[in-house]
């Protein structure tokens, strides 16, 4: 009989002005036809493995034969089959399975929606793992790079790629230490600010209600709660109600002085900028809340001290041998052209060096073509 | 990591460093002499370097390194307070401080070497930044050099200070932890090439900034910290002093994880491996 499945969409998430535009479904086949369409060669090979007790789900792991990294290839498919659990429903749990750290804050695979995206990934010696029942292809080694890339950015040409990156992640600090830099600002370091300024903030902060950390921390927390909400309404609710509470709730308690306009204001940014990194926002919410109680709590020598100790953790996590924070640091110069800045897609004659691969030479250089 | 890169890292990280502490020197009463303040703290850089590395050769060389590492974690901890509370005004209370001191600490112990000379690798940016804060306005009065104040005036307090001058204390540590790492032929002169490379650049910096602010310890502080109190050229375009400080901040923090990472696996009877 056949499985039921529903049909290729466009995907929720990670959606491209020009550029392919399918996503993954449900169904194992139907996931591992639109990645062979796009690689008909026989050295994209795949092994099947079956996991789950109960469930039997079948996990496929694809990868380029003479690209990938053979001994990659052999420690990701000798622990997919020590997995023995009761079932798997989902690829998320086969990627909290494949993190050697069960404790670890970083994913240790990529979640993909889009097959054109993963082709790119197996292009340049990544592998793909597909399992049956989800709608996402997990991709690995993992690097923090990969979430301040976006498919846009090589649909669209070059222009402006570079400044796109760099503000996506200066989005994703702003989202995780604004709230806490204003509160050591505002409490601490006031003099930092000009004089303007400082008459301004006191004007606005002045009759609140709460102290500024009890009521930064209530604005954060309250914005984490209408965003869980948001999530869990009906669709077609979701938005405008999301849009009404914040509107309202900002407004009226501001108004009546309950809370002061800049903390909402500043919880209002830091919340909006999370969205420039998708696939962290999780990791966004958890450290901003820890470093508004660092900063309210010991100013800026609390957010410097918390954020050198998140930059020593981050620089250590390592994935089957790789640098989380590949390629910049370690410093691999070669995979600069496609870091922060993107070269043009011919002259990226190398296949990236911060993890291992077997051919390192991707294309011929296209001038002499 | 290859031999290269290690130098490569050391000697900017050192020298970013060193140079975001010349308007501290100059401001300090070291007056027209701040250059041989920080020759002598070169000095005492080298000889930290050598010092590592003629105990790497030796057998219990933990053992030897440990009293140091710690004594190195001591003159950290009072800098970081100093910064803290002096220089960023952060008015909280001591115990906060001492535990959160704590808490970094308990947490450094468990990372690896090579995951702070990483972060390390990221943190260029804002040293860089930091440096040219600090660089800029001085290549901006180069005019007004006067050679003078190299040799005038009179050096009142500068031989107290040096003997505090943690620098033997960076050396120190970064041989001890990576040393293992510089292959055995001629690691000496290299490790000792690479602390006289970085004291060179800081010396010719620090010269270069006497000739221009050589009296500049007479100026009452002006910004947020004693740090960056004589470059009065900071404040004319609005202060941007706490990027030094925070610059600074972050460096002492990472070398506090580094004296503790290293000391912590010399006391589990290991040797310090990258």
């Amino acid at each position: 009989m056949a499985k039921p499945q529903r049909s290729i969409t466009e995907p929720p998430t990670n959606q491209v002005l020009l550029g392919p535009r399918e996503a993954f479904v449900e169904n194992l086949d139907t996931n591992w036809a639109l990645l062979t369409k796009r690689l008909p060669n026989a050295d994209f090979v795949a092994t099947t493995v079956t996991i789950g007790k109960y469930t039997q789900t079948q996990v496929r792991l694809a990868y380029l034969k003479s690209v990938a990294d053979p001994q990659l290839v052999a420690t990701v498919l000798k622990r997919l089959q020590q997995i023995d659990v009761d079932g798997i429903i989902d690829a998320s749990y086969i990627s909290e399975c494949l993190n050697p750290d069960p404790l670890a804050f970083y994913k240790a695979a990529a979640s993909e929606e889009k097959p054109d995206v993963v082709v790119s990934r197996i292009l340049e010696g990544r592998l793909a793992i597909l399992v049956d029942g989800s709608p996402v292809v997990l991709t690995l080694p993992h690097l923090f790079l990969e979430n301040i890339q976006n498919s846009n950015d090589y649909y669209g040409g070059n222009a402006g790629v570079t400044l796109k990156r760099v503000l996506r992640l200066l989005g994703g600090l702003v989202a995780v230490f604004l709230p806490g830099f204003y509160l050591a600002l505002a409490l601490y370091h006031l003099p930092l600010l000009p004089l303007q300024s400082i008459t301004a903030l006191q004007n606005c902060t002045g009759d609140s209600l709460f102290p500024p950390i009890i009521e930064m921390l209530l604005v954060v927390l309250l914005f984490e709660i209408i965003y869980e909400a948001t999530l869990l309404m009906p669709k077609h609710l979701g938005a405008s109600i999301g849009i009404v509470a914040v509107l309202v709730v900002g407004e009226v308690a501001s108004t009546v002085g309950l809370l002061s306009a800049p903390t909402v204001l500043v919880v209002a940014i830091a919340g909006v900028t999370m969205y420039i990194i998708p696939n962290m926002i999780a990791q966004i919410s958890i450290l901003r809340l820890v470093f508004t109680v660092l900063g309210g709590f010991l100013g800026l020598y609390g957010l410097v001290a918390g954020g050198v100790a998140l930059l020593i953790y981050t620089a250590g996590v390592t994935h089957y041998g790789t640098p989380y924070l590949a390629p910049f640091a370690p410093y691999v110069a070669a995979d600069q052209k496609d870091a922060l800045n993107k070269v043009p897609f011919p002259e990226m004659l190398t296949r990236p060096q911060s993890f291992p691969n077997r051919n390192r030479r991707r294309q011929k250089p296209w001038r002499s073509q | 990591m290859t031999t290269r890169q290690l130098i490569c890292c050391y000697l900017i990280y050192s020298t970013s460093i060193k140079c975001l502490t010349l308007p501290s020197v100059l401001a300090r009463g070291f007056n027209n002499w701040a250059w041989l303040v920080a020759l002598g703290g070169v000095f005492w850089e080298l000889l930290g370097v050598i010092i590592a590395t003629l105990i790497l050769r030796w057998h219990p060389r933990g053992l030897l390194s440990l009293p140091v590492l710690l004594m190195g974690t001591w003159v950290t901890l009072t800098q970081i307070w100093t910064l803290a509370k002096n220089d960023l005004a952060t008015n909280c209370n001591p115990w906060v401080f001492a535990l959160t001191l704590i808490i970094l600490v308990l947490f450094f112990m468990r990372q690896r070497p090579v995951a702070f000379f990483r972060a390390a690798e990221v943190l260029w940016l804002l040293w860089g930044l930091a440096l040219l804060v600090a660089v800029v306005p001085i290549l901006y009065s180069l005019p007004q050099a006067n050679f003078n104040n190299l040799f005038n005036g009179t050096a009142p307090t500068w031989f107290p200070t040096l003997s505090r001058c943690s620098l033997f204390f960076e050396g120190f540590t970064f041989v001890v932890v990576f040393g293992e790492q510089i292959p055995k032929r001629h690691r000496l002169l290299k490790t000792s090439l690479t602390a006289a490379g970085t004291g060179v650049i800081f010396v010719g910096i620090m010269m270069l900034g006497t000739v221009l602010f050589g009296n500049l310890w007479a100026l009452k502080p002006m910004g947020l910290i004693e740090l960056t109190a004589a470059g009065a050229f900071l404040t004319t375009h609005g202060s941007l002093d706490w990027l030094l400080a925070l610059a600074l901040m972050a460096a002492l923090i990472l070398r506090l994880g580094l004296q503790t990472v290293a000391a912590y696996r010399i006391v589990k009877r290991r040797l310090p491996d990258a």
